[in-house]
């Protein structure tokens, strides 16, 4: 995973995205216990001047330039599928400005905060993001008031409020 | 069953998954490898499990 790491830092250095972050499944798994994934997911952002009807078509390009085959949405980079998201809503885009810095097999990166992702999984609703989120309720070390305040922010409170209530019966 | 038995089984499982989150992330992916080749194993096995993601593969990764 570390080569897969140095090539996605590649793509900020050559400016072809201008930040990034990682997202989905696997950032929630360095706040709570893994369990299985096929994928990276990478939010992205790129530099306006590069914004077209298909903005991620210099990632594709350096991947075909690099020899990375794509499989649809995804591109293998050093055998993990990477799946280059645009931030596509006012939430995502503010998890990833504000997306913490970290260390990862040696390798400089970045990293989802455990409240966006909680509150992107509150927001996207799916069978297996609330699955994931109850785990984090139990698992992960956050600071509640912050979540608290992302979701009254972005008119998820009253779906975090049903959940509770399903959660706790 | 013992209700003793069944809280100590929760307690131990309890136990045993949060020591599982404090692992490292370098860690948590090599349990995640080890998931997919299991997953791999059981789809090889079981013939009504679908198989329809063609990148859902293990990953060749070097730790």
């Amino acid at each position: 995973m570390q080569k897969t790491l140095k090539r996605i830092n590649e793509l900020l250095e050559l400016g072809i995205i201008t930040n990034y972050a990682i997202a989905g499944g696997m950032a929630q798994f360095y706040y709570i216990e893994p369990s299985i994934t096929y994928d990276l997911d990478i939010v992205v952002h790129i530099s306006d001047e590069e914004k077209t009807l298909t903005p991620l078509t210099k990632i594709y390009k350096w991947a075909e330039k690099n020899g990375y085959l794509t499989e649809k949405e995804h591109i293998i980079i050093e055998s993990i599928p990477v799946q280059f998201l645009l931030a596509y809503n006012e939430l995502v885009k503010e998890a990833l400005n504000n997306a913490d810095n970290i260390k990862l097999f040696d390798e400089n990166t970045f990293i989802f905060k455990p409240e966006y992702l909680m509150a992107i999984m509150l927001q996207t609703g799916r069978l297996t993001d609330k699955e994931r989120l109850a785990r984090f309720f139990i698992e992960a070390e956050y600071d509640k008031n912050k979540f608290l305040e992302i979701i009254k922010r972005f008119n998820l409170f009253e779906v975090y409020k049903k959940l509770i209530e399903v959660k706790n019966g | 069953m013992d209700k003793n038995y069944q809280s100590h089984i929760a307690e131990s499982k309890d136990e045993y998954h949060k020591n599982r989150v404090k692992m490292s992330f370098e860690d948590k992916v090599k349990v995640i490898v080890e998931l997919q080749k299991i997953e791999a194993e059981f789809i090889k096995n079981n013939k009504t499990r679908s198989t329809s993601n063609k990148y859902r593969r293990i990953w060749e990764i070097q730790f």
